[in-house]
């Protein structure tokens, strides 16, 4: 079966077509970063305007890439994500399903990041996974498809928004997320004494304010800074960010009993963190080795095949979709329906 | 005869009609924040009545606004994507004109509230030809500065004219021999609207369709 994937939750327009025995056929996607760079943010009226015009030109496109002119079913992202940006995806689904007569399947966004690497033909359950990017941080605990536990997501920013709002404090240019990283290759992660949130307490929540705060206290200090004092505050920042992260995922382990670690979403892409992740994997106090699995780079970020892939899951399931589904900015993962 | 289906949503109110020079059926209804969920189901409606399929038509016009950001998009999305998967041309219509075929007057000072303190309006004018001709252009400004080309008795209409008759009023004087704000565009006259278009040519790929908002975004408005 053929599923036409729809994603356009924030500020990329994903499509792809998934089939259930042979895999991705294909995928096409637009980044609107450079809509959003002059405002240093995204701004949603922006990326629902931009979504509606790319999404017919992309469907062209992957119809033309791919051949195939009408699919099987439809799944598209109904949430969490950004209103109007949602409802222009679901929109467009809704209506080339009803054209098509094609049933449309609800997709929750985080779903399609936690199932991302089956998009390699890993089924790499049961697990913990790590989804952390510039909208979300957060401990899933996955049993196996449509079976998840939340076991803990930030108290305030993004790991991702926090990497991107201490570049713009440095003056880097948006989003500054992977920049910082590029500075802090350079940097001496112990020269600054940042504090690593949440580290003390048990538990698994997150919290990175507190963390940007201080940052923007040590930049204070030392401005004018020399390059290589913000090399080193990149990378004093940068491993703050990442221990926090590793421990959380090692405590999480710990609890569970897992001896899977999935790790989505664009932070994830992050060298230090992944260098930090495999120390952890195959550290000495393991009584059994710990495997790691990452999508692809380009199935961190948001894209229309992990959408297609939970979309084609559902139906092998035996979902019977329901036309009217709501659109929901905010939805809890562990409420999903999945019969 | 072209037979067209047509999408309105730039308001609080949602409808969608189908029809052709000879008859139009519509189904209407009020509902701020329903649309995403009425749109399929009016849909399926009209066609069922009317008997119809998809692939027999000919073309979808659609509202394109001006009015709320958000509903137009869905119109837009919505049209959009029925018209790439049946392989239907579009057909763009402004919402105000669509708002100003429903006037009892030849000359309408057509006005939707698109709230933080502004209005979309234009001036139309029936008398000529049996569709609205507009008079100057359409933008979106403060009520006071709305300047409504034309001269002699008009007629206002629409949610614009529920927050700001007394402005209006007070400019027009005699001139105005009434007004009605608790009417909407609605999609039968968006397909009137579009007939014409779709006799004379082939209509638009929906790739090339665009929501008309006039108004840019507010960030981009407030850029130095």
């Amino acid at each position: 079966m053929r599923v036409l994937g729809i994603e356009s939750s924030c500020d990329e327009t994903g499509l792809a077509l998934y089939d259930t025995q042979g895999g991705l056929l294909g995928e096409v996607l637009f980044s609107q970063i450079d809509i959003h760079a002059p405002y240093g943010g995204v701004v949603p009226e922006l990326a629902s305007r931009d979504h509606v015009r790319r999404l017919p030109l992309l469907l062209r496109e992957l119809q033309q890439q791919t051949g195939v002119e009408r699919p099987d079913a439809i799944a598209v992202t109904a949430g969490p994500g950004l209103m109007g940006a949602l409802l222009v995806g679901v929109s467009f689904a809704r209506a080339l399903g009803f054209a098509w007569g094609v049933p449309v399947l609800p997709v929750h966004h985080l779903e399609g990041h936690l199932l991302a690497p089956l998009l390699e033909g890993e089924a790499p359950f049961p697990a913990v996974a790590l989804l952390v990017s510039g909208g979300h941080t957060l401990l899933m605990e996955v049993r196996g498809l449509g079976d998840y536990t939340l076991l803990g997501e930030t108290l305030d920013d993004a790991a991702g928004e926090a990497f991107d709002k201490a570049a713009k404090m440095m003056g880097l240019a948006y989003p500054g997320g992977p920049i910082l990283a590029q500075w802090a290759e350079r940097g001496d992660p112990t020269a600054f004494a940042l504090p690593r949130p949440l580290l003390d307490r048990p538990g698994l929540d997150f919290s990175f304010s507190g963390l940007k705060t201080a940052f923007r206290y040590a930049l204070d200090k030392v401005r004018p800074a020399s390059d290589q004092q913000l090399a080193d505050l990149a990378a004093s920042f940068q491993a703050a960010v990442v221990e926090t992260l590793a421990e959380k995922c090692r405590r999480a382990l710990g609890q569970t009993g897992h001896r899977r670690l999935i790790v989505a979403g664009g932070v994830g892409a992050n060298k230090a963190l992944r260098s930090r992740l495999a120390d952890l994997a195959s550290g000495a106090r393991n009584r059994e080795p710990i495997a790691l699995h990452y999508p692809r780079l380009s199935h961190c970020t948001d894209n229309g095949a992990m959408i297609a892939l939970v979309g084609g899951l559902r139906l092998a399931g035996g979902l019977v979709p329901a036309p009217d589904f709501p659109v929901r900015a905010r939805w809890p993962m562990e409420s999903l329906e999945t019969r | 005869m072209p037979r067209l289906l047509a999408i309105e949503t730039a308001t609080e109110a949602c409808s969608v009609a189908i029809g052709d020079e000879g008859w139009i059926i519509e189904e209407f209804a009020v509902a701020a924040n329903a649309h995403s969920t009425l749109l399929l189901p009016m849909l399926e409606k009209v066609l069922a009545t009317s008997g119809w399929s998809l692939a027999q038509l000919d073309g979808i016009a659609c509202g394109v606004g001006p009015g709320g950001f958000t509903g137009v998009r869905m119109g837009v999305s919505t049209v959009q994507g029925l018209a790439m998967a049946a392989g239907l041309p579009v057909f763009p219509v402004s919402s105000l004109r669509a708002l100003a075929m429903g006037s009892p007057r030849a000359q309408v000072l057509a006005a939707l509230d698109a709230r933080r303190g502004e209005v979309y309006g234009a001036t139309f004018l029936r008398t000529a030809a049996p569709l609205p001709e507009r008079l100057g252009v359409e933008r979106v400004c403060a009520p006071e500065l709305i300047s409504w080309p034309g001269e002699g008795q008009c007629w206002g209409m629409g949610s614009g004219w529920q927050a700001y008759h007394a402005i209006w009023e007070a400019a027009l004087g005699e001139r105005l021999l009434g007004w009605d704000g608790a009417v909407f565009p609605h999609a039968a006259d968006v397909l009137r609207l579009a007939l014409p278009a779709a006799l004379d040519s082939a209509g638009l790929d929906a790739l090339l369709l665009e929501p008309h908002y006039i108004r840019p975004s507010q960030p981009e408005e407030q850029r130095p």
